[in-house]
């Protein structure tokens, strides 16, 4: 309780800058219990050899992947188990036993009856019996949801999504499956070097979750900016995360927001000021809502800016701060949770764009987090 | 050595216009020739690449014919099918590991060279061409090209393509098929040559950065589809590449002999080494031939039967030696020459 106190003293007393720019991370950590995320990280941010899976508070038991992880989720069935998807272009989505580390189905692209590469990212059904994986096939490049048994991650079937590259995918309340076709056409050739930029046609999709029909296609004025992830406030209101892939995205000219709404007109971008626009950069890694009194706001990771930067479900700005190497977001109990490859985490009182605590870690967290 | 190689037969090559810009680190004089990304891309395609699908061609449908007397009962005609088939394998597994050109831009090996092998989907698709010959189009890439012929020719358990008329005629359209494909791919070479004189600045870094990428990401597939992949443990023999026709370990040879020269080039040919020297950076040229080096030397060592338990450790240097090859080329090489590399671990998504 004296803890407490003292901790909401000082963070009342001093701005978020000041508190990460002088107390030292073990200074932070001793005022407030760090919470635990279920992610992927590697063993160092600049040569990274080994990959993992795991409890951020339990990393002997984690899980080592064969290569670097990207999205993960906990099974629905409440069993302990969660769903890792490998990195794009990705080989593997593998399913373990959390607590003891311990693999229990993994689905390998070569097993796969067509040639495909996985996309990084995964979600499970609603009634949890199914998991939808994104893929591109390897002749063309057009995106897919692959679709799994949720436990033993047999692929049943393959959905196109209307677009290349797809990345993030996210079944909606509605029950409808958003799919960020994020545009830019890699082949495995060449690895993720990026062949179409001159002619992207990135769009926001919506499936229909029982046979994968593109009912809807949303798109930007810009076809540059590259939808890449999806978060839904539980009002209902979906947001995107994007990237900036102009051939000169360092023109200000060619300068937008990274955030952008679905509304009834389509895909608008939110508000954002010059200042704002520099300070986010061009690259975006995750977007994330957060369901408080004050209504939902959303978080997206400007992971290259070193910037966290927060909107309102209206698309009204809030603030930003800067996080460096900030990706995984996730909210926790209210409250907003962001990672970065230098082994940071934060904790973010959203709603006021300011950090309350930060942990430091001794290695590189990766791009997606859950509560654990 | 192939260095000095090179240097005595690229003289004669146009140095027109070589400066582009990636520039030459201020304190380092060239000591050997500048090769510029289209020059090397021009010598590969125009010296091996061209030549060897041409030759690669004339072999499927050397097949072919040998699949379709044999189909008419010529008694000869299927040892002579199995041996077109090897021969055509090798071309193959020389081939794919330069994929640049022509040949990235169809598409041509990943729709001639799938893998594992699909049985079940092979045997689907013979009956449905029995049934429906004129409609190819629903027939799966799983069920084409070279791999899928190894499984009619080389596999023990289904019957001889001899006995078996409807996988027969199949078989005779398949190599027909792959055959077309690999013509498109012949006649597209001249004019992708022809295109790389006098490349811009903006097409050079292209050229390298292609060049560079799909080196590195041979070298992953040697390592992980052709090693790691098929070794792990699993219920069954290991699915190697070309098992069933007993040339897995000629493949791997085959395919590391195409990747380095790539990497190194060949009499008169330049390699990305010789671009590394011409751009000053003798130490790295130096390493890479090192590295290089110790997978031959890992390689060689191999048995014939590399995928029984015994050879593991063996198995095992190789895909270390690979794996060392790779980061040189990711991080060092890539980034000496101001490549971005598409398949490094430590950038996000």
């Amino acid at each position: 309780m004296a803890t407490d106190l003292l901790r909401r003293r000082l963070l009342t007393a001093l701005p978020a800058g000041l508190i990460l720019a002088h107390l030292p991370g073990t200074a932070l950590a001793a005022l407030a219990a760090e919470p635990a995320l279920l992610t992927c990280w590697a063993d160092s941010p600049t040569h990274p050899r080994r990959f993992f899976a795991g409890r951020s508070n339990d990393i002997a038991r984690a899980l080592e992947l064969p290569a670097r992880g990207h999205e993960l989720a906990w099974h629905p069935s409440g069993d302990g188990s969660a769903v890792v998807a490998a990195r794009r272009p990705g080989r593997f989505l593998q399913r373990w036993d959390v607590a003891s580390g311990h693999r229990l189905a993994e689905f390998d692209v070569y097993d796969a009856d067509e040639d495909i590469r996985l996309e990084g990212h995964l979600n499970f059904s609603r009634d949890g019996r199914l998991l939808f994986a994104t893929e591109s096939e390897l002749i063309n490049g057009h995106g897919r949801v692959g679709v799994y048994d949720a436990r033993t991650l047999q692929r049943l079937a393959a959905w196109p999504t209307g677009g290349i590259g797809p990345h993030a995918l996210m079944q909606l309340a509605d029950g409808r499956i958003a799919v960020a076709n994020g545009g830019v056409l890699t082949l495995p050739e060449t690895g993720r070097l990026k062949r179409n930029l001159d002619t992207l046609d990135p769009t926001l999709a919506l499936l229909d979750p029982e046979h994968g029909r593109v009912l809807a296609q949303y798109r930007l004025p810009d076809p540059w900016m590259s939808v890449r992830h999806i978060a839904q406030a539980a009002d209902g209101r979906i947001a995107v995360s994007l990237q900036n892939e102009a051939l000169d995205a360092a023109d200000t000219v060619n300068a937008r927001p990274l955030f952008a709404l679905l509304a009834d007109e389509g895909l608008r971008y939110g508000s954002a000021t010059p200042e704002v626009l520099a300070a986010c950069g061009g690259y975006a890694g995750d977007i994330v809502a957060i369901d408080g009194p004050k209504g939902p706001v959303f978080a997206v990771s400007c992971s290259v800016a070193g910037t966290l930067a927060l909107w309102q479900a209206d698309g009204n700005f809030i603030g930003h701060l800067p996080t460096p190497g900030v990706c995984a977001l996730t909210a926790s109990r209210g409250g907003l949770l962001a990672t970065g490859d230098g082994g940071d985490l934060w904790s973010i009182a959203a709603h006021e764009a300011r950090a309350q605590a930060h942990w430091p870690h001794p290695f590189a967290f990766d791009n997606h987090a859950r509560p654990a | 050595m192939m260095f000095t190689r090179f240097r005595t037969s690229c003289f004669g090559l146009p140095f027109a216009g070589l400066l582009f810009s990636l520039a030459l680190p201020a304190h380092a004089a060239a000591p050997a020739p500048i090769v510029m990304p289209s020059q090397w891309m021009s010598a590969l395609a125009s010296q091996r690449l061209a030549p060897g699908y041409r030759q690669f061609g004339d072999k499927v449908d050397a097949l072919a014919s040998a699949l379709a007397a044999s189909c008419e009962g010529q008694p000869a005609a299927a040892s002579a099918a199995r041996q077109r088939w090897l021969e055509a394998a090798h071309d193959l597994r020389e081939l794919s590991p330069l994929p640049i050109g022509p040949v990235l831009e169809s598409r041509l090996l990943r729709r001639i060279d799938f893998w594992p092998t699909r049985p079940a989907q092979i045997e689907t698709s013979i009956a449905q061409y029995a049934k429906t010959p004129a409609n190819t189009a629903r027939i799966g890439l799983p069920a084409r090209g070279l791999p899928a012929l190894e499984y009619l020719l080389f596999d023990t358990d289904r019957p001889a393509l001899a006995n078996d008329g409807p996988a027969c005629r199949y078989a005779v359209w398949l190599a027909r098929d792959t055959a077309a494909g690999i013509s498109a791919t012949v006649s597209a070479w001249p004019d992708w040559i022809a295109g790389l004189d006098d490349a811009e600045p903006e097409r050079e870094a292209r050229l390298l950065a292609d060049g560079i990428n799909i080196l590195i990401g041979s070298t992953e597939t040697l390592r992980l589809k052709y090693l790691e992949k098929p070794l792990r443990p699993h219920a069954g023999p290991p699915e190697t590449d070309a098992w069933r026709s007993g040339s897995a370990h000629a493949g791997l040879m085959a395919y590391f002999s195409g990747l380095r020269a790539g990497l190194q080039g060949d009499e008169g040919m330049p390699g990305l080494t010789a671009m590394l020297r011409g751009r000053g950076l003798l130490t790295l040229a130096a390493q890479l031939d090192q590295r290089i080096d110790a997978v031959q030397t890992a390689l060689a060592a191999l048995p014939e039967d590399f995928a029984a338990e015994a050879a593991r450790p063996l198995t095992d240097t190789l895909i270390s030696e690979l794996g060392r090859l790779q980061r040189l080329l990711a991080e060092e090489v890539a980034d000496k020459m101001s490549v971005a590399v598409g398949f490094g671990e430590n950038d996000g998504d």
